[in-house]
């Protein structure tokens, strides 16, 4: 057993080597070992079939000693980047993400609604915050508990569309709604026109504002590490949450009219309050996102909410794995930063990440972390 | 309220830009009518017609053979081919293996061939990044009737435009080819029963919708003289909008939606308050109110819901 | 990071930049002296992806060229070496790009932003950091003059001396009365039109009519019909060049008789090599010397042929070259500290540079107001003073409308 506890122990501190290595390798020499590493570690686990397997039942057996761990190394993340405040606000982003795709997981990945508009819920968030920060004077904690309401409040809009259509249609109502967004956004005037809001006041904790620099341990951390360990509290707690809900009668009701509608309302299932309830949920974690986002930067405008993020909160969940809790974790951590790792590659990069998106849809279309079949004890 | 000529010749500008619509939704229509999926590179795929038509042009200037009538059906002909097997490849690539997957996963791996398809022509195009001039091969000047200048070019645009309409009307109603895509789009199994190739009909399906979106890449750049990489994100938008205006898998419409969708956007600007601003708001509104209160379309077949 | 490790740095991305951009592998070869000489690294960031790219792109080759120069010249105390970010416009990226520049240490300055939304997105990350930044083509009067951070200056000028210019000789010295305004929805375009409208309001001209447009519109002819009507004797253009350059072919194809009138925006070599003979008589106003009549701007875009760049440096390519040459001039000034080069560069006072004087107000802003009157005549830009037009020689479209 205890060779269990070693095993998960040192699998995870080599991730988090590697994870650290790759974002912080610099030279090319470093980067290509790590490269190489990384490469390696995945080929063993893949080809070495009996390691697969010993690993598998040493985090299965293991679970909340892993668990642990792996909370313990992502409060270390800061410590271990903290010559580059850049990769602290690149990992926050990721948690961002963490959080949003795990709310429009639960719509379109556990109940089939199809919402290519998360840019717009997101916005909706951001925005709430601004105008009740900067135009009305609430304090910005208060904001970003609202803000995710608005984000559901405005959601309403679409609830007929949601029950009158679904699949291409419903891609099509929710993209329209994104740009329709947008463009309101842009050009009316109480949202600050293509400015947008600026100068959103920082989040505060007894008295300590978040973008003074923590102290841990004596060693001093990025600006952005105060926004780090908030928005990982936030992004646990709704993986717990979701994670519940998604094994709750509540989300085997969802993924049964997501399969089929007709079957599911044999069954007792209400379609109207599951798909709704679903979308409204959803829309309050992927609001809540946006709205952490606005104190985050201190600002908002209209590009941050356009459709091609839409595009980005899609691809954390398909390249995750559909309907998979941790699957989103993943392709979350995976997507944020990835693009960022490949700067350098300059008016490339854009060509680059639709290859690989493309590469990996056709490689692996089921997801990095599929989905479980549910089992129930 | 404008004077009754402006009106009309809003409504005559929106049309020029509906029929451009409408030959890039046709192709939305098709691939959603063989394969029940969203093609969503088709838009960057519009662009790539219009660049490559644009390269046969400059080659046809260098060779000599800058004439008009001799260069314009080279044109078409060239781009239409080149575009119709990039869409063909795209189909083997990116749609088809994916087609029994979610309809989320072609969604994002379109778009994200079309990220790809933009960008290639954004890095690899002698100077991608800038609006390129269309060469003006069409006759220039016009005439007014009843208060609305009509220029000869846009008659012959649209005259094309008309004409690829219906040859693709011919095509699918009258040859062996469109009679298997009609089978396929009807019931794909059962066709395959009665002797259709599956995989060759859904080629030709895509070649077909390409090659409309090389026209009207092609007569986007003769209209205005001028054709950008960007152009295909906003018109694989539209042309989507578009075909599911008309009713997915509906040719006809798709031509309809296309108009529409041209003349809603003329209309807006000129009849409300600041209507360039909000002009797209008015437009995206209408088609969610389509979607949700006739979600099969204008001329869509009412859905059989399995109860 | 030790100043030893900078030099496999740079071969890797001397590398990759000499296989990804083409043309950009002449400009980092290195000299012999280098090699002894301490290291210091300078951040550029522009659009280098999107329908803005083609700015950012002559931006980016300009201020490599400049970089390039100074490495070459034996005098120079440091070795210089770029990072180079693309900003796609957006702000979320911008903000990324400027904590990436900005928590790298050895990155002593940046020459940043050529988007309004961008450069002002970013003021406080820079301001932050303490990070001296030079913004060289973002024209919002706001990213100068909503602050007085220390860090943040400007060497283009911003809209408003440029608007006035315009507005002032549009009506008073061609003798326009009426104007259709169009502008793209962007920070750029809605401020342009405002401060234009105000100043041309001032002058005695009248607007008829003032319509804003989607950026990367396609189809002008709803907002050209619309403001047609109105018979205006300018049409009046507020954005950036891919939109100019649409609104002016279809104005001619509408057969709007109307003189055609733009921003800083639109004026680049592509506009007219795009637009063609639509292009003849267009005006368009820019902040700074003409280059090409400055003896160091001749010198400039000779230098820049000769490195045989894919892409034309285009309007603000001069404006970043002076950037980093005075950004370079700071810190061989004070040396690597960013405190002190942001200093430097803020009491900035340069007599000729090749966009003329450079002198920064307490906001950081380049004060030099000099807005430079260009037409465009046989597919070029010409000063307006040079042209056949002033000397009476052409006529203006405007003109001979009017008299029609």
């Amino acid at each position: 057993m205890s060779r269990d506890l070693a095993l998960v122990w040192l699998a995870e501190a080599a991730v988090f080597t590697l994870v650290v290595a790759g974002i912080l390798a610099e030279r090319p020499w470093a980067l290509g070992a790590t490269g190489a590493a990384i490469v390696a570690a995945g080929a063993l686990v893949r080809f070495v079939p009996r390691l697969g397997t010993t690993l598998a039942g040493a985090f299965a057996r293991r679970r909340p000693a892993a668990l642990g761990a792996g909370v313990v190394l992502a409060l270390a993340l800061p410590l271990a980047l903290r010559s580059s405040p850049y990769w602290t606000f690149v990992a926050t982003l990721a948690l961002l993400y963490v959080t949003i795709g795990q709310g429009l997981n639960l719509q379109i990945g556990t109940a089939g609604v199809i919402n290519l508009a998360g840019a717009a819920f997101a916005g909706l968030g951001g925005y709430s915050v601004g105008l009740l920060t900067v135009a009305a004077g609430w304090p910005s904690w208060l904001a970003v508990l609202v803000g995710p309401w608005v984000a559901v409040a405005v959601g309403t809009i679409l609830f007929v569309p949601i029950l009158k259509t679904r699949g291409h249609y419903l891609a099509l109502v929710t993209i329209a709604f994104v740009f329709i967004f947008n463009i309101l956004m842009n050009n009316l005037e109480f949202t600050g026109g293509p400015q947008g809001i600026k100068n959103i006041p920082t989040l505060r904790l007894l008295g300590h504002a978040f973008t003074t620099k923590p102290v841990l341990a004596g060693v001093e951390l990025p600006s952005h590490a105060n926004f780090y360990y908030a928005a990982l509290v936030m992004a646990g707690l709704t993986t717990w949450v979701l994670r519940r809900l998604h094994d709750s009668w509540l989300g085997l009701a969802l993924n049964t009219l997501r399969d089929d509608e007709i079957a599911a309302r044999c069954c007792g299932v209400s379609i109207t309050r599951g798909k709704l309830l679903a979308f409204s949920i959803g829309n309050f974690f992927i609001g809540l996102g946006g709205a952490f986002y606005a104190v985050m930067v201190g600002f908002v405008s209209p590009p941050d909410f356009d459709f091609g993020y839409s595009l980005v909160m899609l691809s954390v969940i398909i390249i995750g794995g559909v309907d998979s809790i941790p699957g989103v974790v993943l392709g979350a951590c995976l997507l944020v930063p990835l693009p960022e790792r490949f700067r350098f590659l300059h008016e490339y990069r854009l060509l680059l990440y639709g290859v690989v998106i493309v590469v990996m849809l056709l490689y692996r279309p089921q997801g990095l972390w599929p989905a479980q079949v549910r089992r129930y004890r | 309220m404008p004077p009754l000529e402006l009106l009309l010749q809003q409504a005559w500008n929106g049309v020029m830009l509906g029929v451009m619509y409408a030959l890039v939704a046709v192709g939305f229509t098709l691939f959603f009518g063989v394969l029940d999926v969203i093609h969503f590179s088709h838009g960057d795929i519009f662009m790539l017609g219009a660049f490559a038509g644009l390269t046969v042009l400059v080659g046809l200037k260098a060779a000599g053979l800058g004439g008009p009538l001799l260069a314009l059906p080279l044109t078409f002909a060239a781009s239409i081919l080149v575009t119709g097997l990039v869409g063909v490849a795209a189909e083997r690539v990116c749609v088809k293996p994916l087609a029994r997957a979610s309809p989320l996963m072609t969604l994002l791996a379109t778009l994200s061939l079309g990220l790809v398809i933009r960008e290639s022509v954004l890095i690899f195009y002698p100077r991608g990044a800038d609006p390129k001039p269309f060469p003006q091969l069409l006759p220039q000047g016009g005439f007014e009737v009843g208060g609305v200048a009509i220029r000869y070019e846009s008659l012959v645009i649209l005259g094309i435009g008309l004409a690829a309409m219906v040859a693709v009307d011919r095509v699918i109603n009258r040859t062996k080819m469109g009679a298997a895509i009609r089978a396929v789009a009807q019931e794909p199994e059962a066709a395959q029963m009665m002797g259709v190739n599956l995989d060759r009909t859904v080629d030709a399906t895509f070649f077909l919708g390409s090659g409309l979106a090389a026209v009207a890449g092609i007569l986007s750049g003769l209209y205005y003289s001028e054709i950008h990489f960007i152009m295909g994100i906003t018109g694989g938008v539209i042309g989507f909008s578009a075909a599911a205006i008309g009713g997915l898998g509906n040719v006809y419409g798709a031509i309809v939606g296309g108009l529409l969708f041209g003349v809603l956007q003329t209309t807006a600007a000129a009849l409300i308050p600041r209507g360039s601003e909000f002009r797209d708001v008015v437009a995206f509104a209408v088609v969610m109110l389509f979607l949700v209160f006739k979600p099969s379309g204008i001329l869509g077949e009412k859905s059989v819901e399995r109860v | 990071m030790s100043s030893a490790e900078h030099r496999t740095d740079l071969t890797r991305r001397e590398l990759l930049q000499g296989t990804s951009a083409l043309g950009l592998g002449a400009v980092l070869v290195p000299t012999a002296a280098w090699a002894q000489k301490p290291t210091v690294k300078l951040a550029f960031i522009g659009p280098l992806t999107g329908g803005t790219a083609s700015n950012g792109l002559g931006g980016r080759n300009s201020f490599l060229l400049a970089v390039q120069e100074r490495n070459a010249d034996p005098k120079t105390r440091y070795t210089y070496e770029t990072e180079v970010l693309d900003d796609e416009c957006k702000p979320t990226v911008a903000v990324q790009a400027a904590l990436k520049a900005t928590s790298d240490p050895a990155i002593v300055a940046g020459v940043t932003h050529y988007c309004s939304v961008t450069a002002i997105a970013t003021v406080d990350t820079y301001h932050k950091a303490g990070m001296p930044a030079m913004v060289w083509g973002a024209v919002l009067p706001e990213i100068t003059y909503s602050h007085k951070y220390v860090e943040v200056t400007r060497v283009n000028g911003t809209m408003i001396n440029q608007n006035n210019v315009a507005a002032d000789f549009a009506v008073k010295t061609l003798g326009f009365k009426t104007f259709a305004l169009v502008h793209d929805t962007t920070d750029y375009g809605r401020a342009h039109a405002k401060w234009f409208g105000e100043f041309l309001e001032k002058a005695g001209g009248k607007i008829l009519s003032t319509q804003g447009t989607a950026k990367d519109q396609k189809d002008y002819t709803a907002e050209l019909t619309r403001a047609k009507a109105d018979k205006p004797e300018v049409i009046w253009y507020g954005g950036l060049t891919p939109d100019g350059v649409r609104v002016k072919v279809q104005m001619d194809k509408l057969g709007v008789r109307a003189q055609f009138q733009g921003t800083s925006g639109i004026k680049s070599d592509t506009f007219n090599e795009t637009a063609g003979p639509s292009s003849e008589g267009t005006l368009a106003f820019v902040e700074g010397a003409p280059t090409e009549k400055l003896p160091g701007g001749r010198r400039f875009l000779e230098a820049y042929a000769k490195a045989a760049f894919k892409e034309p440096s285009e309007a603000y390519g001069p404006f970043a070259y002076v950037a980093a040459n005075l950004v370079i001039d700071a810190i061989e000034a004070m040396g690597p500290d960013r405190a002190k080069v942001a200093e430097r560069l803020k009491r900035t006072r340069n007599p000729n540079t090749i966009i003329g004087p450079v002198e920064f107000d307490e906001y950081g802003q380049n004060t030099v107001s000099l807005i430079s009157k260009y037409v465009s005549q046989d597919g070029k830009w010409v000063l307006w003073e040079d042209s056949e037009y002033a000397s009476g020689k052409r006529t203006l479209p405007g003109h001979k409308f009017k008299k029609m």
